[in-house]
């Protein structure tokens, strides 16, 4: 019977990223984003996808 | 008796869903479209809160915690600037860039889509909106893949962040303080995304004299997309509350028979369509609305709050058994008068509008700049309307 492996869970750091969007803005030029707000961003369902389209196609 | 959260926020849409249904709640509601106000109103300016979403609920929750309006309304003018930075945006102007860093956007007319693009428009309107008119609009996209790929990516990844950081205020909101979030969901009916984005204004006022055919079909074919649009950026399956706003523009630089053929037929339908589908819709009228006034008495009865920037105690006459009014406060009066002023005001817009309902007292615009109004007289006026707008049916 082949052993069942499993990861152990630990608790981690959470991880800062900082998004350089425009040099030009020298004072407010940083999103500060985490794993969890990306992570909740990165699955974009159809419906989410047409708003940022529509929404950069019109506003 | 202290209320919780939860109390409070039935009670809460329960006076305002009585009002839209056009009967008397327990007492007239009340609320501040407070837009990019609420930079100054914290301490910030409006470049800091476009860049960093933290700042902007902060100042949301200051209006919230001092106010204590019947509903908020979101910061939908405030837009996540790092999108803009992220696929070069042309058409706004960001606080902070080529404005003061304390102003609210501006908007340039502009007409990216010339008079001949009406027919390959007509055709296919998503097709040329995202192949034609975002390269034009959007300095990364017009550049060869990938960069062009990666903006679009990049601009995706800082809408979603900017959704769910706003999602996440909206919900503390509603279990912190019992606050519901009165708008979800925007778009624009069709004659305003094409005048207001493609066209520009001076466009599609030459438009509807010279090619009044090509008008007609363009709302016609941009139709299904401004209602999707209106569904898919409410977030969630139809409900009657929050409602979905949605600003009008063009329509009082219209003569009455111009707006009845141009932008009458597919902005009815969009209003009709959303509310057969369970959809309640806030309407910003911008301007003298009375000669539209037979108009807007033909939308749905208990789906449609009007927000009229001018002649509200006219409104509630001629249309308040159809149209739930919302308004009555200027920022003028607001912003350079005193709280004495404001209540006097408050109490002659209640005294004609209020009985049967169908009423909310606001200010009759969204507030943008520091001098839209005086917070004293925000509050003020909002106790005001707590002790004298109180139904005794």
């Amino acid at each position: 019977m082949a052993e069942t492996e499993t990861t152990p869970q630990t608790p981690q750091e959470p991880v800062v990223f900082i998004i350089p969007w425009a040099e030009k803005r020298k004072e407010f030029p940083q999103v500060v984003a985490n794993e969890g707000l990306i992570g909740q961003t990165w699955d974009m369902n159809e419906n989410l996808i047409f708003f940022y389209l529509m929404w950069l196609g019109t506003y | 008796m202290v209320k919780n959260p939860e109390q409070l926020i039935q009670e809460r849409v329960r006076r305002l869903s009585t009002t839209l249904a056009h009967k008397e709640p327990d007492r007239v509601p009340v609320f501040w479209g407070t837009e990019t106000w609420i930079a100054s109103n914290a301490g910030f300016t409006v470049q800091e809160m476009v860049y960093d979403y933290q700042k902007m609920i902060r100042a949301c929750e200051k209006v919230i915690e001092t106010i204590d309006e019947d509903g908020y309304w979101p910061p939908l003018g405030i837009w996540p600037a790092p999108v803009f930075d992220a696929v070069g945006h042309i058409p706004y102007q960001i606080a902070g860039e080529t404005l003061d860093s304390h102003s609210a956007f501006q908007w340039v007319d502009r007409s990216p889509m010339a008079p001949e693009d009406y027919p390959r428009f007509i055709a296919d309107p998503m097709r040329f909106i995202f192949e034609e008119m975002m390269p034009k609009r959007d300095v990364e996209l017009g550049k060869p893949w990938p960069r062009n790929s990666v903006a679009l990516a990049k601009g995706a990844l800082a809408f979603g962040m900017y959704l769910t950081t706003m999602g996440g205020a909206f919900a503390k909101w509603a279990q912190v303080y019992g606050m519901p979030v009165l708008l979800a969901g925007i778009s624009d009916p069709p004659m305003d995304f094409i005048s207001d984005h493609y066209r520009g204004f001076k466009g599609m006022l030459m438009d509807i004299k010279r090619r009044p055919d090509d008008v007609v079909a363009a709302c016609e074919a941009m139709y299904p997309l401004a209602l999707r649009m209106a569904m898919a950026s409410f977030g969630g399956p139809p409900a009657p509350f929050p409602w979905v706003f949605l600003p009008l523009h063009i329509p009082t630089y219209l003569r009455p028979k111009d707006f009845e053929r141009f932008y009458w037929p597919t902005f009815s339908r969009l209003v009709n369509d959303l509310a057969t589908a369970g959809y309640n819709c806030l309407l910003f009228l911008e301007n003298d609305w009375e000669p539209y006034f037979p108009y807007l008495a033909q939308l749905p009865k208990g789906h449609v709050i009007g927000l009229f920037e001018k002649k509200v105690i006219e409104a509630k006459k001629a249309i308040g058994d159809t149209i739930c009014v919302a308004g009555g406060l200027g920022c003028d009066l607001l912003g350079l008068g005193t709280p004495e002023e404001c209540i006097a005001q408050a109490k002659k817009v209640i005294d004609a509008c209020a009985p049967g309902g169908g009423f909310i007292l606001s200010a009759d615009k969204a507030l943008l700049s520091p001098h839209d109004a005086k917070p004293e007289n925000l509050i003020a006026v909002t106790q005001f309307v707590k002790e004298y707008g109180v139904y005794h049916g």
